[in-house]
């Protein structure tokens, strides 16, 4: 990414902030957000996993923003799948951060929520011991690693090399781990040179390798192609795939004065974790003991300008081609439809 | 071959008895019907819903039959390696006092270990091909088709052979009518318990470190929260496996277990 | 007429060693300075109470144990035994336990099938009976098939081990009474343990 480029998205992402705010508000009937309107609750959870887009909701937690709407607000982490749901279904969780796909997976499984944003515009790196590479086309002949088989990198991955004409099996091999810190591993080992991650992984990952003692043993691993910018060259659209944001459950999808006060509160904790990405990064450590300060720190850098707060109505276009794409070749990770117009908050 | 005979013309009457067990069946399906109607079809799908979807893996061609296939070949690839070398080695082990004492606490140790403890090393030797899946349920097998082997050979009592030696038996009629049957009997029970065990075991393999498989298929189905597709894929395999013990096994065993209980009150026959 | 057979001279009886099934080691001595000789068609007796060792010395005379000190001649042509349990084979119908000792010789399936079945209505067994497994009849007929596997070989020697003590009175006489005929049918000489 060249400095021109990042100085307009810089400029377009403060308007962008300021335009999802209002459009947001408006939206939902109110031309100001009262504070006092709001119904006052005794308890908020927050929910999200270890990727970008929990950050805002810790800082929400750890700078007391929504203080005038519950008496306590609290974050709390999903690991997998199955947690998602049990906290999708029982009324563990008010507010939670998903991969989009996942919620539109969820809404068409009936769990009644709402997506209220798309935070993360861009999360999927390619890590390699080649310093040259620039596009999918430069991995010909070579094998590349893939946590999660069948899951959204995987069929993006996959879907992207296909639209180029390369033919994955034969032109790429793909080589199948159970989860990303052993791909890492086998980068790490020599036992791989290509893999592919998403943030915060990427960073914490390259982070490890130039580090103590590991960079004794490790080969010298670069951050490589940058899918966003594959999935707006290939498609001739801008280079951010939707990937998370923040949906609200059940107990407050239908408290319009609630959820604007929330995306407000969003909003500004988002700017925050993009100003100061090294206390971020220590509150995101203190949160989440795996993760490391650098690493967030690190990941947050390279993030800038792809972390913009949308909100669904907004994002629906890019939303909609984005589980399109999925539908057409793996059905089942959304929930086998498009979501209808209400999932959009 | 007169027991092939037997099982062969013993499935009518077989088949027809089997209506108590169908009816029982049915009676868990009402169950699990009562709770998915109390819970949602997000916690526990109806039915019907996971029947729809397992018929139309099975009808388009699809997924069902080479899944299946590929997760029933590991799993008597594995099972038929438990069954020769365990057989094969408890009876040896059987024969020789030093071996069986010496192989007891093996066979304790292998039975108590649990199947996941060896699947971490499989992945590591093995990768996710067909290997790890196929080692694991061979060591889930093997111990305990090696202490029915053991068991069989250990318990052969004196009185037959006095027999063998008073009716002055050849050898090979001392193998064939005395000493194998009785290690057989011992046997099949176990080799019963190895058959389920299989099962059981390849699944939780597959699924933990297969890309292909019911196994696999079940971690794909878990991670999009795809509940009617999971408990398809179980029921897919509880279907095997009742059609293998009640179809081809229970006739072999309540032939067997004929001669061993007496099956049904003694005979006092004419000729007093 | 075959010649008599005896045991002479200082004996003692004790489990030999190498057999593995046995928990007693050690010499225990079991029988000493025991003969006996036993002449064709003739019955002989061993009567003693329980723990004499008859049992011992039945088992010494079948070859079921190997003498310690002393000798065992036994010049009959063919030897049978009856034990204390029928021991029939569980797995195998009655009338191919009958025909075991037949088969074991080598005769014919035929042929042994139809001696097993002639003998086993001599002993009052019917053909619904010899369809069955052992663990099918009662303790009478498992007795009655046991004795009938003995006798289908023509022996010279019976060995009988307390065979029908499990046996109510009237089902004894009646297989003594077929020990009997059997006798004067063939010469048998009989060799027998009983508590009475």
């Amino acid at each position: 990414m060249n400095v021109d480029h990042l100085a307009g998205v810089a400029s377009r992402r403060q308007w962008l902030v300021g335009a999802a705010a209002v459009a947001g508000l408006g939206a939902m009937g109110f031309t100001q957000a009262h504070a006092s309107d709001a119904v006052r609750r005794p308890k908020l959870t927050l929910a999200g996993p270890f990727a970008l887009v929990s950050y805002p909701l810790m800082r929400i937690v750890d700078s007391g923003a929504l203080s005038d709407v519950a008496d306590q607000v609290e974050f709390t982490t999903w690991k997998s799948p199955d947690q998602l749901r049990a906290m999708a279904i029982g009324q563990s969780a008010d507010f939670i951060a998903v991969p989009s796909n996942v919620g539109a997976n969820l809404y068409n499984r009936g769990v009644p929520l709402k997506l209220l944003d798309i935070s993360t515009w861009a999360l999927l790196w390619m890590v390699s011991r080649d310093k040259g590479l620039r596009t999918l086309a430069d991995f010909r002949g070579r094998e590349v690693v893939m946590p999660f088989r069948g899951d959204m990198p995987d069929i993006l991955f996959q879907l992207l090399a296909e639209k180029q004409g390369i033919k994955v099996g034969t032109d790429i091999k793909l080589r199948y781990v159970a989860s990303p810190i052993d791909a890492m591993q086998l980068l790490i080992t020599r036992r791989a040179d290509h893999a592919l991650l998403a943030e915060p992984a990427v960073s914490m990952g390259l982070r490890k390798s130039q580090s103590f003692p590991v960079k004794v043993i490790a080969p010298d691993l670069y951050r490589s192609v940058d899918l966003q910018q594959e999935w707006g060259r290939v498609f001739q659209r801008a280079p951010r795939i939707p990937q998370a944001g923040v949906a609200a459950l059940k107990s407050v999808h239908t408290d319009a004065k609630l959820l604007a006060r929330f995306e407000q509160e969003h909003a500004k904790a988002l700017l925050w974790c993009q100003a100061h990405p090294e206390e971020c990064g220590q509150m995101a450590a203190r949160h989440v003991s795996m993760l490391t300060p650098e690493g967030v720190a690190d990941a947050l850098a390279a993030t800038r300008s792809t972390m913009t707060l949308v909100s669904a109505a907004q994002a629906r276009p890019d939303l909609e081609f984005f589980y399109q794409q999925l539908l057409d070749r793996q059905p089942g990770l959304v929930g086998g439809k498009l979501p209808a117009g209400d999932y959009y908050g | 071959m007169t027991l092939l005979r037997r099982w062969l013309a013993g499935i009518p009457g077989y088949l027809w008895s089997g209506w108590g067990a169908v009816a029982s069946l049915f009676l868990m399906v009402a169950l699990w019907e009562e709770l998915a109607a109390v819970y949602g079809p997000l916690v526990l799908p109806a039915p019907l819903d996971a029947a729809h979807t397992l018929l139309g893996w099975a009808r388009r061609g699809g997924e069902l039959w080479p899944t299946l296939e590929i997760t029933g070949r590991r799993a008597f690839l594995g099972l038929g390696l438990a069954v020769g070398a365990g057989s094969l080695l408890g009876v040896v082990a059987g024969v020789s006092m030093t071996a069986s004492m010496m192989a007891r606490p093996w066979g304790t140790v292998l039975l108590g270990t649990p199947p996941i403890a060896w699947l971490v090393l499989a992945m590591l030797w093995f990768g996710t091909g067909d290997g790890t899946p196929v080692f694991t349920v061979f060591i889930a097998c093997f111990p305990i088709v090696f202490v029915g082997g053991m068991q069989g050979a250990r318990t052969l009592e004196r009185h037959w052979r006095d027999l063998a030696t008073v009716f002055e038996l050849p050898w090979y009629m001392r193998v064939l009518d005395v000493y194998l049957p009785h290690v057989i009997s011992y046997l099949f029970p176990a080799w019963i318990v190895a058959l389920g065990s299989s099962w059981k075991v390849v699944v939780m393999a597959e699924l933990l470190a297969s890309d292909t498989g019911v196994g696999a298929q079940l971690a794909t189905t878990r991670a999009q929260l795809d509940m009617a597709g999971t408990l398809a894929w179980i029921a897919a395999i509880v279907l095997v496996l009742l059609a293998l013990e009640y179809l081809l096994l229970e006739p072999i065993k309540r032939e067997i277990e004929r001669w061993r209980e007496g099956g049904g009150a003694a005979v006092e026959g004419g000729g007093r | 007429m075959g010649p008599p057979w005896k045991e002479a001279g200082d004996e003692r009886a004790t489990p030999a060693s190498g057999e593995p099934a046995l928990a007693r080691l050690g010499p225990r001595e079991v029988l000493q300075d025991v003969s006996l000789q036993l002449q064709a068609g003739n019955t002989l007796a061993l009567v003693g109470p329980s723990g004499s060792g008859k049992s011992t010395l039945l088992h010494l005379c079948g070859g079921l144990l190997a003498v310690r000190d002393g000798e065992v001649e036994n010049g009959f042509a063919r030897t049978a035994m009856l034990f204390q349990q029928p021991s029939l084979l569980p797995w195998k119908t009655v009338i191919d336990n009958i025909a075991l000792g037949l088969k074991a010789r080598g005769v014919a399936k035929a042929g042994r099938m139809a001696r097993a079945r002639s003998m086993a209505l001599a002993v009052g067994l019917d053909e619904l009976a010899l369809a069955q497994f052992p663990s099918q009849l009662s303790g009478g007929m498992q007795s009655r098939a046991a004795l009938a596997r003995a006798l289908v070989l023509e022996p010279d020697l019976l060995l009988l081990d307390e065979p029908f003590s499990a046996l109510d009175i009237g089902l004894r006489e009646q297989m003594h009474r077929l020990l009997l005929a059997e006798q004067e049918r063939r010469q048998l000489a009989v060799l027998m343990i009983t508590t009475i």
